[in-house]
């Protein structure tokens, strides 16, 4: 059986951050913890301080990462598995950091077409006067707004276009040339 | 943000409707459509039209709509409840898939059935042993409960 960081990612990362995926997972059994070690945490510090306790045996969440990983092992994971079709324990793995967000290419807005859309939230990307907009690295033309394509890869390490699996080596290059929209043809 | 996408995709559909398939809201709740399929006509399913009740959830397009037949239907991939067992709708969903395209999988799923992944063994077992059994239930099913 593996063990509670194989399950949540942490300690997968070749980066000193925390996965951001696997925080968003175990902040969640917070719930099941008793509210008296609740209380020693500060609250809205609590995500933060959990980091510290899973990555490096902190000294205030060790208790609580204790209760964590006794809640995981004792089945503590099936109270929650009501609210959305278990998704988020079936691949909690599978989620990008917010060093891989930090390390998306932006993309200014001079380089936007009129009338070119958000694939996630279908908005006009110049609609907003000062877009924030980043390019995965897996073809030219796949480009999201940040809020959109980091809510998606918290929980998924695909490009939600062409699905190449972001945390693997990249092979070729994104192609120079052809500024038609061929990507969306992938779905037709 | 989901509202906003949805109202989008309505209006994509009432500009450009996809030939086999309409879909829209149900009364004034933007996250309960109704959808309706024709029968593709290299099918069994030809001639019927089959209706799917579709239930959009709050955090779409970031999970995806759950979409289930309101209709009888006799397939390896749908089961007496009208679910639909199909990849896009679970863990090949994708943010960048609309309602529209699920319904063109859906009619996809109706002329190519994939019974090497069936939600109805036993429907499954006859498709794969006994085409002309499968067709012949599917046809008989479509007249009664989809014409």
């Amino acid at each position: 059986m593996s063990n509670y960081n194989d399950e949540h990612g942490i300690g997968n990362s070749q980066t000193a951050t925390p996965a951001r995926g696997g925080v968003g997972h175990a902040s969640q059994f917070l719930n099941l913890v008793s509210p008296e070690h609740l209380s020693r945490t500060p609250a809205g510090d609590s995500e933060s301080q959990l980091d510290l306790g899973l990555e490096n045996g902190g000294e205030i969440s060790h208790q609580i990462a204790q209760q964590l990983l006794s809640a995981v092992s004792e089945g503590g994971l099936e109270f929650r598995t009501d609210l959305d079709d278990n998704e988020m324990f079936k691949s909690p793995q599978k989620g990008m950091d917010q060093a891989y967000f930090d390390s998306l290419e932006r993309i200014n807005k001079k380089k936007i077409r009129p009338g070119q859309t958000c694939p996630i939230c279908a908005s006009e990307f110049l609609e907003d006067p000062y877009p924030l907009l980043v390019r995965l690295p897996c073809h030219k033309n796949h480009v999201f707004d940040l809020e959109c394509a980091t809510s998606w890869l918290k929980e998924h390490n695909t490009c939600p276009i062409c699905r190449t699996e972001l945390d693997k080596p990249k092979k070729a290059v994104a192609q120079p040339d052809s500024e038609e929209d061929e990507d969306m043809a992938f779905f037709g | 943000m989901s509202t906003k996408r949805i109202n989008k995709e309505l209006a994509d559909l009432g500009r450009d409707p996809p030939s086999s398939c309409s879909a829209g809201p149900v009364g004034d709740d933007l996250y309960h459509w109704q959808a309706s399929i024709m029968g593709p006509p290299d099918s069994p399913y030809a001639g019927g039209v089959f209706f799917l009740n579709i239930h959009i959830p709050t955090d779409y397009p970031f999970k995806p709509p759950k979409v289930t037949f309101t209709t009888k239907i006799y397939h390896p991939n749908i089961n007496g409840n009208g679910t639909i067992c199909l990849d896009i709708l679970g863990d090949l969903w994708s943010p960048a898939l609309t309602i529209s395209k699920v319904l063109l999988s859906i009619c996809s799923l109706l002329t190519d059935a994939n019974p090497d992944d069936p939600l109805v063994p036993e429907i499954a077992h006859i498709y794969k042993t006994d085409r002309s059994k499968y067709e012949a239930t599917a046809k008989e099913w479509t007249r009664k409960y989809a014409i």
